[in-house]
């Protein structure tokens, strides 16, 4: 088991350093120089172009540029914003808090009506409710939620001239506002998680159902309970947790979108913002790190099986 | 089992081909929302290539007198802020939708076939190679890294769509492959080799046609997912520029400017961007269930657990 888990957190070095490839590569080598930029639209001289460059190592050949900017990312240094001079690292871990609060308070959300609908409609199949809960599931899939986050904002303005808050407040200062803040924006985001977790819990259930096991526990007399939550639900879990690992860059992508919207000062808008002013030193170090986020998230999804199948044997 | 039999696959490979060959008449008998799916999807590409003709009026016209107005009979879903006609642009923003859309799926659908299958058959240093590129790229939250590319290159439908495809392709490599690395030990391929076929010959001849059946699943799947995220991307504004009338765009510069006046403006995009969008999954969800029962999804693996017990001694 420990062997296992050694090895598989060493597999995440090559995937790291193909991922930083890439991140180095579409930024350096797609046309349209950072720096020519920054002159085109903000008054800067040619000399200061020329220092810029030379400061930010531009001038260098590629391989020189990517080994000092690696050998930063590994010390923790991401350099600076070239728009703030702040460092990057700063501005990155002053907006994760909200980002990851934003992130948790949509999973939950998406777990807590996924799962009880999902072993629900797994239990009765083609019943009235199921079908009915499946439509909602679709409709969850379907509606993109830039839409639905604009609706949400536009409509009870009209209806009941009421409108969800937009002023950002630390969770430490007032956790009530900072919670009413972050829940209308959660739901947006978790509605398509939510959806698709529905539906694979359901298929899930339906199969473990039908297992011999299963049957067993019926017939040994087990209470619903018992059979449902303590035999049944444990092995359906398994690829349902796996598909969530999988989805976690739809669901970051997805907070860029929802944070943009409502105006939450997190990572997602900070990526918006690093866009259009092409802060590019920003923009690979939160690529990197995202990247970097999920590949561990999925990591510690690939061992937690072992907690929930103990089946699985590692060797 | 010492190796497939031969007679066994070729029973198999005519199977599949039948079911390609009776998948209409098996959509509308089998599958009533798949068939309702594919319906929505006929009508948003007819909307697509007709926009011209549909469209009642011309969507560059401006009139300044008619702005932001609710739905008339002269403009049957009611006006813009400078007064351009909203169906019209709705209407020519499925054929944005469905240029990018279709656009990019058919690039993404090279790509994936051509490293798919070269990746599966020939495997060694090159499958390799192929794999950890596509493992380290579906780590990447694909926003981030779109946004960053569109950024770069600029806005423009150009752009966007060859993105989207690239992304599209690279993501799907991984299904061909499957595909290829299963129907590659089959002994009609041997056969084939041994009779000193080409490698384009066995590849286009006699592996492809195995690879289509879950591809054609899969990309129709991707077509949805390629056209929300056009328009997620133009609604942050990195992805189709302005004045065209883009699902996406229409959305964020008029729509939430002018929100409290006119609340239908954000409607109409969002609401006709979810119905395709539904459609095609619909269609895309019929589709698995009635050609590719061994990949995930809804009531094709139930059927699959029947047959398996009755098929039981």
């Amino acid at each position: 088991m420990q062997a296992y888990i050694l090895r598989r957190l060493l597999l995440i070095v090559p995937t790291m350093v193909i991922v930083s490839l890439i991140v180095f590569a579409t930024i350096r080598l797609i046309p349209g120089d950072v720096i020519d930029y920054m002159v085109s639209t903000r008054y800067f001289t040619a000399d200061a172009a020329v220092a810029l460059r030379e400061k930010l190592g531009l001038n260098l050949p590629a391989h020189v540029q990517y080994g000092r900017w690696i050998s930063g990312v590994i010390r923790g240094d991401f350099g600076e914003s070239l728009i703030t001079s702040l460092p990057v690292a700063d501005t990155i871990l002053q907006r994760l808090p909200r980002s990851l609060e934003l992130g948790a308070l949509s999973l939950l959300f998406a777990l807590l009506i996924a799962l009880p609908v999902g072993i629900y409609s797994g239990m009765n199949p083609e019943s009235a409710g199921d079908q009915i809960l499946r439509s909602i599931a679709i409709l969850f899939i379907c509606i993109p939620s830039f839409w639905l986050g604009t609706m949400i904002l536009i409509l009870p303005a009209v209806w009941f001239r009421w409108s969800p808050p937009m002023h950002f407040v630390s969770f430490w200062k007032d956790p009530l506002a900072n919670l009413t803040l972050f829940i209308i924006p959660a739901i947006v985001l978790g509605m398509w998680l939510s959806g698709v977790t529905m539906r694979l819990t359901r298929t899930m259930m339906l199969e473990v159902l039908r297992q011999d096991y299963v049957r067993t526990a019926w017939a040994k007399g087990l209470r619903e309970r018992a059979v449902v939550l303590r035999h049944a639900l444990k092995n359906a879990l398994n690829p349902v947790l796996t598909m969530i690992g999988l989805q976690l860059p739809v669901l970051i992508g997805g907070a860029v979108v929802v944070e943009h919207i409502f105006n939450l000062p997190g990572i997602g808008s900070l990526v918006v913002t690093t866009l259009a002013q092409r802060d590019y030193t920003i923009l690979s170090a939160l690529n990197l790190l995202m990247a970097a986020f999920v590949l561990l998230v999925n990591v510690i999804i690939d061992i937690s099986y072992a907690w929930l199948d103990p089946r699985i044997q590692y060797t | 089992m010492s190796g497939p039999d031969p007679t066994a696959a070729q029973a198999a490979a005519s199977a599949r081909r039948g079911t390609l060959r009776d998948l209409l008449p098996r959509l509308f008998r089998e599958k009533k929302l798949g068939a309702v799916g594919m319906i929505i999807v006929l009508v948003f590409l007819l909307v697509g290539v007709f926009a011209d003709v549909l469209a009642p009026a011309d969507i560059r016209e401006r009139n300044l007198m008619h702005a932001l107005e609710g739905p008339s009979a002269q403009f049957p879903l009611g006006t813009d802020h400078i007064g351009r006609d909203l169906l019209s642009r709705v209407i020519h923003g499925a054929r944005i939708s469905m240029i990018v859309g279709v656009g990019a799926v058919a690039i993404g659908l090279v790509i994936a076939l051509f490293f798919g299958l070269l990746s599966g058959y020939w495997g060694g240093v090159f499958d390799l190679l192929v794999q950890r590129l596509v493992d380290a790229w579906l780590t990447f939250p694909w926003l981030f890294i779109v946004l960053t590319v569109m950024s770069l290159l600029g806005q423009g439908m150009v752009q966007m769509t060859v993105v989207l495809g690239a992304f599209t392709g690279i993501g799907n490599i991984r299904t061909v492959r499957g595909v290829v690395l299963s129907t590659r030990q089959n002994a009609y391929v041997e056969a084939a080799q041994a009779i000193g076929c080409r490698t384009w010959r066995i590849l286009l001849r006699h592996i492809l046609p195995q690879v289509w059946p879950p591809i054609i699943v899969v990309f129709t799947v991707s077509l949805g997912a390629v056209i929300l995220s056009e328009s997620t991307i133009s609604f942050l504004g990195f992805g189709i520029p302005p004045p065209q009338p883009s699902w996406g765009g229409m959305l964020s510069l008029e729509g939430r400017t002018y929100m409290e006046v006119a609340p239908l403006l954000a409607l109409w995009p969002g609401l006709s961007l979810a119905i395709v969008v539904f459609g095609i999954n619909m269609f895309g969800d019929a589709l698995r269930d009635l050609l590719d029962p061994r990949l995930t999804g809804g009531a094709g693996r139930l059927r699959a657990a029947k047959v398996r017990k009755r098929s039981k001694p």
